[in-house]
C-alpha cells in the first residue's frame, strides 16, 4: 500500500464519519452510465448494461513519390529522378535513375492524380509502370507538353484506395516522320523541366 | 440496501488500501469490521447473503450513495460512450491509441472512494445475492464491427485492460473483443466485484473516413 494513498484514504475516512448523517451530500450528481438492478426468482435472473464506442476516422489522402512509410503520417523521402533526354531520337532504354516508386493511399472514395507538366517534351516521355508485389497498380497520368494531365484513380476495396507502382520514364522512340511521329526537338526550344503531381479528393 | 459484511463479520478488501477507509466508514454506518494480513488478494467485497438479486453497473450506475453509508441500487439508462479520434497522419500507423470516455465516474459505489480515473477510465462492477451456491456469470457481447453505413471496423480493434486505483490484483480479466461473447468471470455467491476499463484502439487498418459506431452488452445472469 503506498503511504500517499493512505494518507487521502485517511481524510476521507474521517469526512464520511462525520458526515454520516449527510451522506447522500457527498455523491456527485454524475452523468450516469448504464445499470441494472434484478431481484426475483426467475431462473436465470439476468441484467446486462451498455457501452457504445465511437471510433471517428477523417478524410485521409496520401501520395508518396520516392521512398520513405506506405502509411499516412510517414515521412517519404522524395526522390530526384534523371531522365536523359539528349538525344531526341529517343530511345527505350530508361537510364539509369529515372525509375521513382509511387504510391496513392485515399479513405473517401475515388482520387485524382494530375500530373503538371513545365517545358516542352513531355510528350515524347512514356512511362511504364510496374507493381511489383503491390496487388494494385497505380497508372501514371499522360504527359502533355507545359500543362497538366488528371488521372480518376479507382477505388480497391469499399471506399479505400491503395495504388502503388514504380515508374519509369523513358522516350518513347522516334516513329517515322511520314506517319506523323515525333520529330527531333529543336535546340532552341525549352525542354522538359519538372512535374508536379498533385493528389486531390472530391 | 445492501449490508456488507464479511462472513467473520466484518468486510474486507483484500490488499487494498481503501480497508483503512473503509473501516471508518464501515463503523458509521454499523458495519462490522474485520482487518486482514496485508497480503496481495483481489479486492472481493463480501455482502450478506438475502433475497435473491443481482446489479450490473457500466459506469456510474444507479445508487444513490454509496452502499457502506445507505445508498441503494437502482436502474440507469443512460449510456456512456468510450470514443477515439485519429488524426489524419495516424489512420493505420499501426500505434495503438487509448480511448477515452464521458464517464466522470470516479467513486467505488461500495464505499465511495475514488477507484477509477475518469475519463480514460470507466467503472465496471456486479454483485450477486441469493441464499443459494450458484456463482453468477458476467459476459460482454460485441457484434463483430462498428459500423458508419456500410463501412467497418472489426470490434477486434479494441482492447481493454482491467485496474483499479490501488489494486494489484484485479477480477475481471484483460482482453480484445472477438465480436462475439466472451466471459468476464464469475461473481461468487454474496460477492461484490469491481474494476476500471481502460479501452485502446489498435489503429492497425485503414478504414474509410466516417463515424463508427458499435455498443458492447454486458450481461450478468444468475442461474
Amino acid at each position: 500500500m503506498s503511504p500517499r494513498r493512505s494518507r487521502r484514504l485517511a481524510a476521507a475516512a474521517s469526512l464520511l464519519v462525520s458526515l454520516t448523517g449527510g451522506a447522500l451530500l457527498l455523491w456527485p450528481a454524475l452523468v450516469r452510465a448504464d445499470s441494472r438492478f434484478e431481484t426475483g426468482t426467475a431462473s436465470p435472473t439476468k441484467a446486462s448494461a451498455h457501452l457504445d464506442f465511437t471510433i471517428i476516422v477523417p478524410n485521409v489522402a496520401f501520395l508518396r513519390l520516392g521512398t520513405g512509410g506506405a502509411l499516412p503520417g510517414s515521412s517519404p523521402t522524395l526522390s530526384v529522378t534523371t531522365i536523359d533526354a539528349t538525344g531526341a531520337t529517343g530511345t527505350r532504354t530508361a537510364p539509369a535513375g529515372s525509375l521513382i516508386s509511387a504510391r496513392v493511399v485515399g479513405n473517401a472514395g475515388s482520387l485524382s492524380l494530375s500530373a503538371a507538366a513545365f517545358g516542352r517534351g513531355w510528350s515524347r516521355f512514356v512511362v511504364a509502370a510496374d507493381h511489383g508485389a503491390a496487388v494494385h497498380m497505380l497508372e501514371h497520368p499522360s504527359l502533355v507538353d507545359d500543362a497538366s494531365s488528371a488521372r480518376v484513380l479507382p477505388v480497391t476495396r469499399g471506399r479505400i484506395t491503395e495504388l502503388d507502382a514504380n515508374w519509369t520514364y523513358s522516350l518513347a522512340p522516334t516513329a517515322p516522320r511520314k506517319t506523323g511521329g515525333l520529330r527531333p526537338l529543336p535546340a532552341d526550344e525549352p525542354g522538359p523541366t519538372r512535374l508536379i503531381y498533385s493528389l486531390s479528393m472530391p | 440496501m445492501i449490508r456488507v459484511a464479511h462472513s467473520h463479520g466484518g468486510w474486507r478488501r483484500g490488499n487494498d488500501a481503501r480497508r483503512g477507509a473503509g473501516a471508518a466508514a464501515a463503523a458509521a454506518v454499523t458495519i462490522a469490521l474485520a482487518l486482514l494480513p496485508d497480503v496481495a488478494q483481489a479486492y472481493v467485497i463480501t455482502i450478506a447473503s438475502g433475497s435473491r438479486a443481482i446489479f450490473l453497473q457500466i459506469g456510474a450506475g444507479g445508487y444513490n450513495a454509496p452502499s457502506n453509508q445507505g445508498g441503494t441500487p437502482a436502474n440507469n439508462t443512460t449510456i456512456n460512450t468510450v470514443s477515439v479520434t485519429i488524426a489524419a497522419a495516424d489512420v493505420g500507423s499501426g500505434t495503438s491509441r487509448e480511448m477515452t470516455s464521458n464517464s466522470t465516474v470516479a467513486q467505488s459505489p461500495i464505499d465511495g472512494f475514488a477507484y477509477c480515473n475518469p475519463p480514460a477510465q470507466v467503472y465496471i462492477g456486479a454483485w450477486s445475492r441469493t441464499n443459494g451456491n450458484n456463482n453468477a456469470t458476467l459476459t460482454v457481447t460485441t457484434p463483430a464491427s462498428l459500423t458508419s453505413g456500410t463501412s467497418t471496423i472489426p470490434f477486434s480493434q479494441i482492447r481493454w485492460t482491467m485496474s483499479g486505483n490501488g489494486d494489484t490484483v484485479f477480477q475481471f480479466p484483460d482482453g480484445t473483443f472477438n465480436g462475439g461473447t466472451q466471459s468476464l468471470g464469475t461473481i461468487s455467491p454474496n460477492t461484490w466485484e469491481e474494476q476500471c476499463m481502460t479501452f485502446t484502439y489498435f489503429n492497425s487498418t485503414i478504414p474509410a473516413a466516417g463515424t463508427y459506431t458499435g455498443r458492447a452488452v454486458y450481461t450478468l445472469s444468475l442461474p
